[in-house]
């Protein structure tokens, strides 16, 4: 039986039998997208990778109460929000920097909590331009208050339906509307200056 | 999309967001007001844009190792059929391991017969009683012995004055009742279940 080609469901049910290659491919499979949120959480690399970790340990370790009618990926995010939700409201972090954490105060430290842009798709000078407004990008999202970012990256960037997003984070259907509609005005109060205006 | 007139008014949020995600539960009305309004025509291609430029963001990677670091910690259930295997293997160690005792005690008693004849197991074992009287006896007598120096002789006599039937009860009662309360507290922390910690609501 081939593990990549299997579904979430067949391979959550397959590690709930003590399958461990199972259970590997499905951190392969989501260990970049949990801990692509949580760290755009977070703002802190080493920091996002302990809550990950975390998650993914949690998630498995309870898998024989996992509900497999509930789709794993929905049950590890819901995971990794509350993990990191915890720990926010825990320390309070309310302002964040692409450029580094608010607590860096070293150059290792910034550099070590910074955001890194990749995208090797485009010409060197449309691939330019894409990093310079990714990077607008990021920092508005930094900036976005910690339930609308996390509503709109599982939305933009997660492709989550808003019933799954309003599951995940244990909030009404109509509440993760407004948040999603609020962040996406903020972020495009934001970048005005970087996109301009459509019809420009 | 709804009873209302959108050539009156501007489209909702939800319906903008239909019409930039080219919804195929877009009504023809909306695809007709977003053509004749430039304010909702504005709304829809910047929501386009904004989905595009999010959509494009890369995902953060990371670092090497993270899987394994995960599944060195990752406890997995253990299906019932494994868990019995295991168990008949662990008892099928024990019991090989009994009788490899009992072989080896078997074999060493065989070795002392052979060398020591005149030693039969009778008398083994009468020798053997014996010193465990000795032992038993002189214990006794040290006991009774630091009884009496440290005057705890005297304390018993003075105790078994003062003491009555309902007294005696009370105690042995009263002692039973924090066993019990004990034994008790010991079971629950045994049974306690860890992963009722997980928030996962």
């Amino acid at each position: 039986m081939s593990y990549r080609d299997s579904t979430d469901g067949e391979l959550a049910g397959l590690a709930r039998q003590g399958d461990e290659r199972a259970a590997r491919e499905l951190v392969e499979r989501f260990q970049r997208p949990v801990f692509s949120i949580v760290h755009r959480m977070v703002r802190d690399r080493e920091l996002a990778e302990d809550l990950a970790q975390e998650a993914f340990v949690r998630t498995f370790n309870n898998l024989d109460r996992y509900d497999p009618s509930y789709k794993f990926s929905s049950w590890l995010f819901k995971i990794a929000y509350n993990l990191t939700v915890d720990h926010l409201r825990r320390k309070e972090v309310k302002t964040i920097s692409i450029h580094g954490a608010p607590d860096a105060m070293t150059a290792e430290r910034q550099e070590a909590t910074s955001v890194t842009l990749e995208s090797d798709e485009e010409a060197p000078d449309a691939r330019l331009e894409a990093l310079e407004l990714a990077d607008e990008l990021e920092r508005a999202i930094a900036t976005l208050r910690e339930d609308y970012r996390t509503a709109i990256l599982l939305r933009h960037v997660e492709g989550r339906p808003y019933e799954e997003i309003a599951d995940i984070m244990d909030i009404p259907l109509g509440t993760v509307k407004t948040y999603i509609f609020r962040a996406r005005r903020q972020l495009r109060d934001e970048l005005t200056d970087v996109y301009g205006a459509p019809d420009e | 999309m709804n009873e209302r007139d959108i050539r009156q008014t501007h489209l909702t949020p939800d319906e903008v967001e239909a019409v930039a995600e080219t919804s195929a539960a877009l009504s023809e009305a909306c695809r007709e007001h977003v053509r004749s309004c430039a304010d909702c025509a504005r709304e829809v291609a910047e929501l386009r844009r904004l989905s595009a430029a999010l959509a494009r963001l890369p995902l953060h990677e990371p670092a090497p190792g993270f899987g394994d670091r995960v599944m060195a910690r990752v406890r997995l259930p253990v299906p019932w059929h494994r868990r019995l295997a295991a168990s008949v293997r662990d008892r099928t160690a024990a019991g090989v391991a009994v009788a490899a005792t009992l072989g080896a005690l078997l074999a060493g008693t065989g070795l002392w017969a052979f060398r020591f004849p005149h030693l039969s197991p009778t008398v083994l074992a009468s020798w053997l009683a014996g010193q465990a009287g000795d032992l038993l006896w002189q214990g006794t007598m040290a006991a009774g012995r630091f009884a009496y120096a440290t005057g705890l002789t005297d304390l018993a006599g003075a105790l078994q004055a003062e003491l009555t039937l309902a007294s005696a009860f009370a105690a042995l009662a009263t002692v039973s009742l924090v066993g019990v309360g004990a034994l008790s507290v010991m079971i629950r922390l045994v049974r306690a279940d860890t992963g009722a910690l997980v928030r996962a609501r």
